[in-house]
């Protein structure tokens, strides 16, 4: 089916990858269906783009890479509604906020990670309670000029805790 | 929204197995005990909030910070 997006034109995908969000998103309670742009060069980094509002999309990032040591306990009740039976079918998400005009100070939340069923393409966002974590971790730790956003990637810094080795980046799935 | 007044130990039911009680004021604070199924999320309203407005600024967000995150893995990767 064809999708309007605003940041990415109209955008052909298959219904099957239509995730369903049956309780929407905070802020965003009445969207119900979403789907995952891959961003072309990283899997680590991905759209989460309403199917039904096309200037609705998410960036998002796998906070296992980008935070060494998160960790996130879904409860059993949540895990139970989105039909997770092992964890390697859930797919768990941090939303990046990059603020107007300073991407250097780009956050991640990882209080609310968005958990998606790959199984059965199912998701909700859930908030962890009795978290350590908040809706705003720092992605990149250094900035050594006010002026380098954006024209040098070079400039991003450090990661807020260690990265995977470079071997995660270069493997990918092991392909089929 | 409903509203009732209760004090100290006294106690408020909703539905069957939802039970909250007042147990302690003091000052400008109430402690509030809330005993509940562990299917029902329980969260401090600020942090529902907190989650709701964090989405609503991530849809903002500038699609630049994709280089930004491309071009910081690529630097890792020359490293290895």
């Amino acid at each position: 089916m064809k999708v309007q997006t605003t940041r990415f034109g109209t955008v052909e995908i298959d219904e099957g990858k239509i995730i369903a969000f049956p309780k929407g998103i905070p802020g965003f309670e009445q969207l119900r269906r979403f789907f995952i742009l891959p961003v072309e060069g990283n899997e680590n980094i991905r759209w989460l783009q309403a199917v039904d509002e096309p200037a609705v999309a998410l960036l998002v990032i796998d906070p296992f890479v980008y935070f060494k040591g998160y960790s996130c306990d879904v409860p059993d009740h949540i895990a139970k509604e989105l039909g997770i039976k092992e964890p390697a079918e859930a797919l768990v998400l941090a939303t990046v906020t990059v603020p107007p005009g300073n991407p250097a100070a780009t956050t991640a939340n990882l209080l609310a990670p968005i958990v998606i069923n790959t199984r059965l393409h199912k998701g909700r966002q859930v908030i962890l309670s009795g978290s350590p974590y908040t809706t705003k971790h720092r992605l990149f730790r250094e900035v050594p000029t006010p002026e380098a956003k954006g024209s040098s990637g070079k400039t991003a810094g450090v990661a807020e805790k260690n990265i995977p080795p470079a071997a995660k980046k270069v493997s990918g799935k092991g392909g089929v | 929204m409903l509203v009732l007044s209760r004090k100290k130990n006294q106690g408020i039911m909703l539905g069957d197995d939802i039970k909250i009680a007042v147990l302690e004021i003091k000052d400008d604070i109430v402690k509030i005990g809330i005993e509940a199924p562990r299917c029902v999320t329980i969260l401090r309203s600020e942090l529902y909030q907190a989650v709701r407005e964090e989405n609503t600024t991530a849809v903002a967000s500038d699609g630049n910070v994709v280089e930004l995150l491309k071009d910081f893995f690529a630097g890792q990767g020359k490293k290895g």
